[in-house]
């Protein structure tokens, strides 16, 4: 696997003059919607030796899988390794790939998932010093930028969640996933989902209840 | 939805608003490699040689049975020794009798078990 290498870590939440790969996966992104054709489809093409189809599978869901590892790890460096990782399960799936398993898409949620799991917990076992801290932001003191200051704070109160419940987070209120496609990355029921979501929902909010002033909001 | 978790989801509403607006968006150089992946995976895919053929791994030229021409001819005239025994029942080599499945010597082929017993009677 040719690897990413020294990739500049990109900063969490993303600066408005950060570099962004939005500039390339735009196009390549406008690529993918002009080739309307089913991920099977493209994967076969891709089996077949085209290239091209290739090309449009990565525009299509290596951007939503960098997001899930990135709010799931909290670290872009990481985040990168994992959607590589992902990808390359999916070239290497895609002669053996059947249409009636399902979308290819929660396939790729659930491999990154696993991944970003995996990595969690090896965190964990190797030294609780070494876990990267999602940088909790301290509220500029013009409070000019507070819808980035409040996506700070989500990101830091999120990494203070158990994987399981910040996974469903994710996948539920910011890629916006029904809960039946959740329950199909999380392998379990959609009542155990629901579940999950609630408990976590009422953790973050009890986390940042207390920030709410100090992030711009003044209804008390 | 209880009452508690309804006022926890229009709590959070606005950070998870912020946190959609300006997602993590994957750099140039990881698409760089992961298209690389892609094309690296399928070359190593298609230099993966076929299963050779059967008749490749076998001696001699293709068409032609094990043990060439040789082979072919011993393993015919086999056959129609074989098929001509059946037919015939028995013959015989060098004063051996060959029938099927069995092979008596000349001596054996002659004797008469009631001759043989009447001579040796006589004897007594």
């Amino acid at each position: 696997m040719a690897r990413v290498g020294a990739v500049r870590r990109a900063p969490w939440p993303p600066r408005q003059t950060a570099a962004r790969g939005e500039d390339i996966v735009g196009p390549m992104a406008r690529q993918a919607e002009a080739r309307d054709e089913s991920d099977a489809g493209l994967l076969r093409a891709y089996a077949d030796g085209d290239q091209a189809a290739a090309r449009t599978l990565t525009a299509r869901h290596a951007p939503r899988v960098f997001r899930l590892a990135r709010r799931m790890l909290g670290d872009g460096t990481e985040a990168e390794d994992v959607t590589q990782e992902a990808m390359l399960r999916l070239w290497r799936q895609a002669p053996d790939w059947q249409e009636g398993r399902g979308a290819l898409g929660t396939w790729l949620y659930r491999v990154t998932a696993n991944l970003c799991l995996d990595r969690l917990r090896r965190r964990r076992e190797t030294s609780i010093d070494a876990v990267p801290e999602v940088a909790d932001v301290a509220p500029g003191p013009l409070r000019r930028i507070e819808a980035a200051d409040r996506a700070a704070a989500l990101a830091a109160a999120l990494g203070r969640l158990p994987d399981r419940q910040r996974l469903a987070v994710v996948l539920r209120h910011l890629e916006e996933r029904g809960n039946p496609e959740i329950a199909a990355v999380l392998d379990t029921s959609v009542e155990a989902v629901e579940s999950l979501l609630a408990r976590a929902r009422r953790a973050l909010a009890a986390d940042l209840g207390d920030r709410r002033e100090e992030l711009g909001f003044r209804d008390g | 939805m209880t009452a508690e978790d309804r006022s926890a989801a229009e709590a959070l509403a606005p950070f998870f608003a912020a946190g959609r607006a300006d997602p993590p968006a994957p750099p140039v150089n990881l698409l760089s490699a992961i298209l690389a992946d892609a094309a690296e995976a399928g070359a190593a895919r298609r230099a993966v040689p076929a299963p050779r053929r059967l008749s490749r791994r076998l001696p001699g030229r293709r068409g032609v049975a094990p043990g060439g021409w040789r082979g072919a001819t011993a393993l015919a005239a086999c056959a129609l020794l074989g098929f001509w025994l059946g037919l015939a029942g028995s013959f015989s080599i060098d004063g051996t009798t060959l029938r099927a499945g069995t092979a008596l010597a000349s001596s054996e082929e002659a004797a008469d078990p009631v001759a043989a017993f009447l001579d040796l009677a006589a004897v007594e």
